[in-house]
């Protein structure tokens, strides 16, 4: 399932051009509307649900739901990345929570 | 009311309206910054019982002069407004708005200044009742 | 495996004053525990005590002084040997022992994560290098007037080179114009002729007909661009011999006054009609170019100093006033000419005061000075002859401190104040003005007749100062009057960029007198910024360039547009516009961003050490960044009116509260700390302009966050804590902590 850009909070990475979702991603598929300076993924049936963009965006905009493969309509994975950590949040179809935090191989 | 005592309160108190009122010159007794100033000071229920406020003709050059921006001639609308509604107005203002509610003109049309008109080659000026309706729909009087 | 890092820990007891609440024996074997040397000293900031540290450290030796807050005896602590950098200091006293007084289990607990926290800042600590780069001593000033001029003095006095950049002919601006000064009535004249011989001097360049079109460069080493205009006359090789003036057929070239700087005859090209050239053929030292053109040129400045001075506001949008339709009225500035003109015969002279002053139309504020200038211009009236009758028709009389003598003086001479001010000013059939005025102490009207009328029209900001908004732009703060201020109490002759001062009346209407203290107080700031670049520390930040994905973030979000780009497509902060706030290391979403006194491996690895379940394991435990301008030290100030909050809540001194980056807080609530404060400055009272509402706009995303993953979002929260906001970090803390036990414990809490 595509990454889903929340166009409230995107704020286009204000640098204009190259946002840090359209850098991360290897499919080259995130990029800036120029009109309305906001991110949106170009192609939506190559992604690959990796969740890179998910976890750079620095205002959280770019959500992600899991793939009917894996889980149905209401389950999701939310990453919180911290500066040498990742916290995901997994909510399954039964609105079931669970909470990993790992060490990320990132210098702090 | 459009108006309120506090769109007054900035005033200098440097006289300029007076200064410039024509009214003032011929009776020195109407001074509106006097007026302006008892509003300021919240003493509205005083200057609306001031026979001067009903003096202003309305020229508005305070309004245009006044480095404050006061609306000088708007406010002293607003204390003649007030002072018709707690009834203190002068028998003149009702016995003007009669005239206006019966012949809808300020200055009804006698038979006397239509006998002048004919001589002079005019013509009758007739009362004009759909007028009247009009009139008396806009005040909303039934 | 790692050599024992280099780390030393000096705990104080403070003459026993923390004694009394925390063991510092047990502080210190806590750390030496953890395989690390620790101190103790009863009284570290003694000169014993700074003896002790310096006998025990040596200058790479990172040091962790544990005693009272950071923002306490700084000057005593400077003088250890170590890089100031390599220092830390945390506070176990004022927000520890005496805050938590009550609690010593609860107090001694919090010290020991506290000193936990400061090892691991110590430990990813640098040290930074003083360098100093190469200065211009020089000062620019813009503009020649009485402002400028003292400038350009001032500076040369203090020992720096003085370039006064000046649009019209010759020196003395409005000054010049002048009849007399108030308050004791000598004329410019004598003043600036001294002036004008201080101006002589090596170290002083006058640059007249000449306009600044740009500037570049940075603070410290700014460069100037001008244009100048031909003046026909050549300033070296002019001896003023006044053949050329007796010459001209057309009356172009003359001597404007006889107190000309630069001393030359001016050339008016527009008078010169018939291009006879004669002038040329007779100077004997061939200083007339007739066909000189304007040039451009550059200069090199360090400092830049804006005196663009004032204009005279115009009467003629007050049409009421008859001025430019009636020919005997004038404005005060023209009055000050036509003054000299007058003979003995008795006229009658009235002024009207606040002309476009006080005027919500016009200049909304007080122009300072025209209550004195009409008074003075009075004054000179009745000397000129006794008889003569002058009306000064007031609303109010403004001569602050002793003015207000020469205001009596006035009265005692017989001048009429007549408070009122007329309305029209008319003339009447038989060509007499008269002014009709509603005295309103009399309450009467009264009519005057007068010969001349003087309006005493107020300072406006002027052509040059609105010229140089252009030039300028983002370096400069104009008031909605158009005059430059930056912090008019504080800091009235700073700008927004350092090294731009101003001087004089374009920071808003001021007599001579106050002008020529302006000069100074601007000289001796440029001066002071001069010096303290010689020696300055290499903190600016850092970025991390295999971290950096160039996303170009903290370009947009530094205030002092301080970013610029590398060589290689990397973002560098300009080590002269940067002011240390940190809003860029918060603003990275990489996390690539360090400055000099903090960095995020810092931060990360102090909330590494953190035990949460410290105080329980239900027991809230909270992170506070607070800035270190305004909300730390209110909170340091708790203990000084015997307040106390709950030891649940760990401080950390931050630059500013938009150098705490989402990252940090993330990280904080994924290690199971409950709760994460952010403690700002007002908006508008930000001493970084944006920090403060740019941290709100992170701590929003990052609440957002929360709620996505079903975590309460008031665990991160962003307190306004003004300078003396005390009371409101008590209230604010104290809800918080009661929200976050109500909440229960952090899910990500590991127990």
């Amino acid at each position: 399932m595509p990454p889903y850009v929340v166009k409230e909070k995107c704020d286009g990475c204000k640098g204009k051009e190259e946002p840090l979702c359209e850098q991360i991603c290897i499919g080259d598929l995130m990029t800036l509307d120029e009109k309305t300076n906001k991110a949106y993924c170009r192609s939506l049936r190559d992604c690959w649900d990796c969740m890179c963009c998910t976890k750079i965006c620095p205002k959280g905009a770019i959500e992600q739901r899991i793939p009917y493969q894996l889980g149905y309509h209401g389950a999701r994975l939310i990453p919180m990345v911290g500066p040498d950590s990742i916290t995901w949040t997994c909510i399954d179809i039964n609105g079931k929570i669970e909470r990993f935090s790992f060490r990320t191989r990132n210098k702090k | 009311m459009l108006l309120s005592p506090n769109d007054a309160q900035s005033c200098l108190k440097c006289g300029k309206c007076t200064s410039g009122c024509d009214i003032n010159r011929l009776d020195p007794s109407f001074i509106p910054h006097r007026l302006i100033h008892l509003v300021t000071m919240g003493m509205v229920a005083d200057s609306i019982s001031e026979y001067s406020i009903w003096k202003c003709s309305t020229c508005f050059t305070c309004s245009e002069r006044c480095p404050q921006r006061i609306k000088v001639t708007e406010i002293l609308w607003m204390l003649k407004e007030k002072a018709f509604k707690e009834g203190k107005s002068p028998d003149f203002v009702s016995k003007q708005s009669e005239i206006i509610k019966t012949h809808a003109k300020l200055f009804p049309i006698s038979d006397k200044d239509n006998a002048r008109r004919q001589k002079a080659g005019l013509p009758v000026i007739e009362e004009y009742p759909d007028g009247l309706a009009n009139l008396r729909q806009i005040l909303g009087d039934k | 495996m790692n050599a024992k890092p280099n780390i030393k820990v000096f705990v104080c007891s403070c003459n026993g004053i923390i004694e009394n609440v925390l063991s510092v024996q047990d502080l210190t074997g806590g750390v030496q525990d953890a395989g690390l040397e620790a101190l103790s000293h009863p009284f570290l900031c003694s000169q014993e005590g700074i003896r002790y540290i310096n006998e025990n450290t040596d200058a790479d030796t990172k040091v962790l002084i544990a005693a009272c807050s950071p923002f306490h005896k700084q000057s005593e602590f400077s003088n250890l040997r170590t890089n100031k950098f390599l220092i830390h200091r945390i506070d176990i006293r004022d927000q520890c022992a005496f805050v938590h007084k009550n609690k010593p289990d609860e107090a001694f607990k919090k010290a020991q994560t506290l000193i936990k926290m400061g090892v691991e800042k110590v430990r990813f600590s640098n040290s930074i290098d003083q360098f100093s780069s190469d200065i211009t001593k020089t000062i620019a000033v813009i503009g020649g007037g009485i402002a400028g001029i003292n400038t350009a003095i001032f500076a040369n006095d203090a020992g720096l080179k003085a370039l006064i950049i000046e649009k019209s002919p010759y020196l003395g601006g409005k000054v010049k114009e002048l009849f007399t000064y108030f308050p004791r009535m000598c004329p410019p004249a004598c003043g600036l002729e001294l002036f004008f011989n201080r101006l002589r001097h090596n170290r002083i360049s006058a640059l007249t007909l000449t306009e600044l079109i740009s500037l570049e460069g940075n603070p410290g080493n700014f460069e100037l661009t001008y244009k100048r205009y031909p003046r026909y006359i050549d300033e070296n090789k002019c001896t003023v011999c006044g053949l050329c003036i007796q010459e001209c057929p057309n009356q172009a070239i003359y001597l404007p006054n006889h107190l000309c700087y630069p001393s030359i005859p001016l050339l008016d090209r527009q008078s010169c009609l018939n291009e006879c050239m004669r002038c040329s053929e007779i100077c004997p030292t061939n200083a007339i170019n007739l066909n000189e053109n304007e040039s451009f040129d550059k200069l090199n400045a360090g400092a830049i100093v804006v005196a663009t001075g004032w204009d005279s506001f115009k009467p003629d949008k007050l049409s009421e006033y008859g001025y430019k339709v009636i020919d005997r009225v004038f404005t005060n500035l023209e009055f000050e000419k036509k003054i000299k003109e007058l003979t003995d015969k008795k006229t009658t002279v009235a002024f009207i005061q606040c002309v476009g002053s006080r005027d919500d139309k016009n200049l909304p504020y007080c122009s300072d000075v025209c209550c004195m200038v009409s008074i003075k211009q009075a004054l000179s009236l009745k000397t000129l002859n006794h008889d003569n009758e002058v009306y000064i028709f007031y609303n109010d009389i403004r001569t602050p401190g002793e003015y207000e003598l020469f205001y009596k003086r006035a009265r005692k001479e017989g001048i009429h104040f007549i408070k009122g001010i007329p309305s029209e000013v008319k003339e009447t059939t038989n060509g007499e003005i008269n002014l009709s005025v509603y005295d309103t102490v009399l309450n009467k009207r009264i009519d005057i007749k007068a010969d001349l009328v003087v309006l005493a029209t107020g300072m406006m900001v002027s052509d040059g100062t609105l010229n140089l908004k252009q030039v300028l732009d983002k370096n400069l703060n104009f008031n909605e009057n158009g005059f430059v201020v930056s912090h008019l109490q504080c800091y009235p002759q700073d700008s927004l960029r350092e090294g731009i001062y101003s001087a004089g009346a374009c920071r808003g209407p001021m007599d001579v007198a106050s002008s020529i203290n302006s000069a100074s107080s601007s000289v001796i700031s440029a001066l002071s910024f001069i010096n303290k670049k010689i020696n300055q520390y290499r903190d600016f930040p850092n970025i991390n360039k295999e971290k950096c994905d160039v996303c170009k973030r903290c370009i947009e979000e530094c205030p002092h547009n301080a970013y610029l780009f590398d060589t290689k497509g990397f973002p560098y902060a300009d080590e002269n516009k940067c002011r240390r706030c940190g809003i860029c290391m918060g603003s990275c979403p990489v996390g690539a961003i360090s400055i000099g006194s903090l960095n995020i491996e810092q931060l990360s690895s102090m909330i590494d050490v953190i035990d949460v379940g410290i105080f329980g394991d239900d027991e809230p435990l909270v992170l506070a960044f607070l800035c270190q301008n305004d909300a730390y030290r209110a909170v340091d100030d708790i203990s000084k009116y015997g307040g106390n909050y709950e030891p649940n809540i760990l401080t950390i001194p931050i630059p500013c509260a938009g150098a705490v980056n989402g990252l940090i807080v993330a990280k904080a609530i994924s290690s199971g700390i409950d709760g994460v404060i952010v403690g700002g400055c007002e908006d508008a009272q930000c001493h970084f302009s944006k920090g403060s509402s740019l941290a709100q706009e992170r701590i929003k995303s990052i609440r957002d966050k929360l709620t996505e993953m079903f975590l309460e979002p008031e665990r991160v929260s962003f307190f306004h804590i003004p300078r003396d906001g005390s009371n409101i970090f008590l209230n604010q803390t104290k809800n918080f902590l009661r929200v976050l036990r109500d909440m229960g414990r952090n899910p990500l809490r590991i127990i």
